[in-house]
């Protein structure tokens, strides 16, 4: 079969059922570290910071992204009722951050490249720590997903931007859209003439496109600016190993690491305050209707919410810098803290938005999109919270580097949160793409409340051991201090590892190992 | 009671306040209404604006406190200033703390300055009591002055420990009783 004659439907799967796989992977990498934290040495040292270094790049580009772009190149030809612009492109990039994350994760399991995400200057370049080899192997790995994560961006707007005969102000509309200028001159409209939010059209004469379609367009901008500065490091980090392999060492004081750690968080945090906060709320705005059977809540507000989110992102940067005493302290009071705050607004309104349809849909059927989209909504609440705490002027002299960041923020965030929204888009999209939705309600409904209970209680655990003063990124040999919150944390992630159990059984009984093997490998019947 | 234990008080009450909120809205969810309102059709509907209303609050009130409650605002903040009575200069290099003094002997409710430099990666410059819980911390970029000034308000002996990754060796980075702080 050609790339070009694969159903849609089969690509989505294909990204679906490797992102899951990669969630297995994760996930063991957590296991790891949890029991490594639970003073048990089943690694050495050195390995557990190699393993952290490959952990989230497993997590967020192999699990959530593989996940989140799989269900899109699925919805957004389907909501515009288009054909997806290129089936192979799609494959080609699924491939290739498939290799990618592989080879970025090898980087730290064989060459025990333990330089963490964070990758502050000059440390993924200290060859006295790491070998140049393991660096190589992580620019590369890196470079492969974010020229994938390109090229997915790429296929969807070229997807948006097809246009049919007589429609030729379709990429106009798109663009205006996209980059929220509609809302701007919204505004501008607003102050001229007096004129009331519901009655300005922002210029925009044809209907604007679903609120979806502007989230995806408007993260992807956010997407694009954190490939650009990953690639950008990536090939800093190419540059000096290479040199360093041939025998000549580079001197790391030709980059400033202030300047340098600016730079890399402004554009990391595209991924983390940017296009996950945008696409997690164009996918709520999604759900909600559905599931409600009515129209979005102020979906005119949400237009503004999300032009809103898309400015907020691109000034919180700071917050990530908050306990570096160089940075202007104006800068870290004014970014770190006051910008940041911009989010708590922006993802208040989106909640409110989602909650409020639902409410005015009652009664409305049970349904595990149902169940995950609030438990998303849930876990979202909580984790935002805990992060508002961290990115404080104040407190973040006594937060900072602690695991109450890794725990009840990060994995909060990203397991109760944005998971379980991947979870509710699983639900709602599986029957669509295989004309039968799971078989057992009964695994089902085990799979939310162990992922549910397990993320959270995980994630609070973990949070609690950084208020008692446990540092994330650390290793505590012979200190028994923080123990019993370890010992907590395993327990629970044992109970969300087990909700994970439950789905991967019930789709095996559902569609079958076979079926899903065919869906990579053509099999004999 | 720590600045901590206040934190996860709070938390505590946030948690709880969420979960009910869930609890009830999801039980009444798949019920039908007995009245219903509409709205949000056009624009921000009376909900919405009740609801933006709630938020502004809660950012003021929780930016004021933090702001103005804790103590340590009044020597940190970028307006704020305390002149150090004493000044420590602290060097890192190789997974190793370079002292001038250990330990480090201060007097309570005593403003000091710490400088710590860093001459090759990024490490943490953090100060920890006994129990384990955090004193104050900061980033120490490498190349740079990072300066911190505090006022230690308990007598006791403090660890010192790294506070950022730097390298396979990290978690050997820690000094107990480096400081010394008397009444």
């Amino acid at each position: 079969m050609s790339q070009s004659s694969i159903p849609l439907e089969k690509i989505t799967l294909r990204y679906e059922i490797i992102a899951l796989l990669f969630l297995a992977v994760a996930g063991i990498e957590g296991f790891m570290m949890r029991i490594e934290l639970d003073n048990i040495p089943l690694i050495s040292y050195d390995h557990y910071f190699a393993v952290m270094t490959a952990h989230p790049i497993v997590g967020i580009y192999g699990w959530a992204y593989l996940a989140v772009m799989g269900a899109f190149y699925y919805l957004v030809p389907k909501l515009l009722n288009k054909e997806l612009y290129s089936k192979k492109i799609a494959m080609i990039g699924l491939w290739m951050q498939t290799a990618g994350v592989i080879i970025a994760w090898s980087a730290g399991f064989v060459f025990h490249y333990g330089a963490l995400y964070t990758l502050y200057w000059p440390l993924p370049v200290a060859w006295d720590r790491f070998s140049p080899v393991g660096a190589l192997t992580y620019a590369v790995g890196v470079a492969l997903i974010e020229i994938s994560v390109l090229l997915f961006i790429f296929n969807i707007f070229a997807t948006i931007f097809s246009h049919k005969k007589g429609s030729d102000k379709v990429v106009r509309n798109f663009l205006i859209a996209a980059f929220g200028i509609d809302a701007l001159l919204g505004v501008l409209s607003r102050i001229r003439h007096s004129r009331r939010l519901s009655h300005m059209d922002g210029g925009v004469k044809d209907p604007p496109p679903p609120v979806f379609i502007v989230s995806v367009m408007r993260g992807s901008i956010d997407a694009v600016i954190n490939s650009i500065v990953l690639i950008v490091a990536g090939l800093i980090i190419l540059v000096y190993s290479i040199s360093a392999i041939a025998g000549t060492y580079l001197n790391p004081q030709l980059i400033d690491p202030l300047i340098y750690k600016n730079w890399y968080w402004w554009g990391l945090d595209m991924i983390a305050d940017g296009d996950v906060l945008i696409w997690t709320a164009g996918t709520l705005y999604l759900l909600a209707p559905l599931l409600a059977n009515r129209a979005l809540y102020g979906e005119r507000v949400v237009r503004y919410v999300i032009l809103a989110d898309l400015i907020v992102s691109m000034g919180v940067w700071s917050h990530h810098l908050l306990s570096d005493r160089p940075q202007p302290a104006m800068l870290r009071l004014v970014s770190g803290q006051f910008i940041t705050w911009g989010e708590f607004f922006t993802m208040g309104l989106s909640f409110f938005t989602a909650l409020i349809t639902l409410w005015l849909g009652r009664p409305i059927k049970s349904s595990m999109s149902l169940k995950f989209m609030l438990g998303a909504i849930f876990g979202f609440a909580l984790g935002g919270f805990a992060g508002l705490v961290q990115a404080n002027y104040g407190l973040n002299v006594i937060i900072h580097n602690t695991q109450w960041i890794a725990g009840i923020h990060i994995h909060m965030m990203l397991l109760a949160g944005l998971s379980s929204l991947i979870f509710a888009v699983i639900y709602t999209l599986l029957p669509m793409l295989t004309g039968k939705g799971l078989i057992s309600e009964r695994l089902s409904n085990l799979h939310f409340w162990l992922w549910m209970i397990g993320s959270v209680g995980m994630s609070i655990a973990v949070g609690l051991a950084g208020t008692a003063g446990m540092l994330r990124r650390d290793l505590y040999f012979g200190t028994s201090m923080y123990l019993p919150y370890m010992y907590i944390g395993t327990v629970f992630a044992i109970i969300m590892a087990l909700g994970y159990l439950m789905f991967v059984i019930n789709v095996i009984k559902t569609y079958g190992l076979k079926t899903l093997v065919g869906l990579f490998i053509p099999l004999k019947q | 009671m720590y600045i901590q234990q206040i934190i996860e008080l709070i938390y505590a009450v946030y948690f709880l306040g969420v979960l009910t909120f869930f609890i009830i809205f999801a039980s009444k969810l798949t019920k039908p209404p007995k009245r219903n309102f509409d709205g949000g059709e056009h624009g921000m509907g009376k909900e919405e604006k009740q609801w933006l209303v709630v938020l502004i609050i809660v950012f003021l009130v929780f930016n004021i406190i933090t702001l103005t409650y804790l103590p340590w605002q009044k020597w940190l903040l970028p307006w704020a200033s305390a002149k150090p009575v004493k000044t420590f200069h602290i060097t890192m290099n190789n997974y190793t703390f370079y002292l001038p003094e250990n330990p480090i002997i201060i007097k309570v409710n005593e403003p000091v300055e710490f400088i710590v430099t860093s001459k090759d990666v990024t490490y943490g410059f953090g100060v920890f009591r006994a129990d384990g819980t955090m004193v104050f911390q900061m980033q120490v970029i490498p190349w740079y002055n990072n300066s911190i000034i505090w006022i230690f308000d308990e007598p006791g002996n403090y660890t010192i420990r790294s506070t950022e990754y730097s390298g396979p060796e990290h978690p050997y980075m820690v000094i107990p009783n480096a400081i010394r702080v008397m009444p």
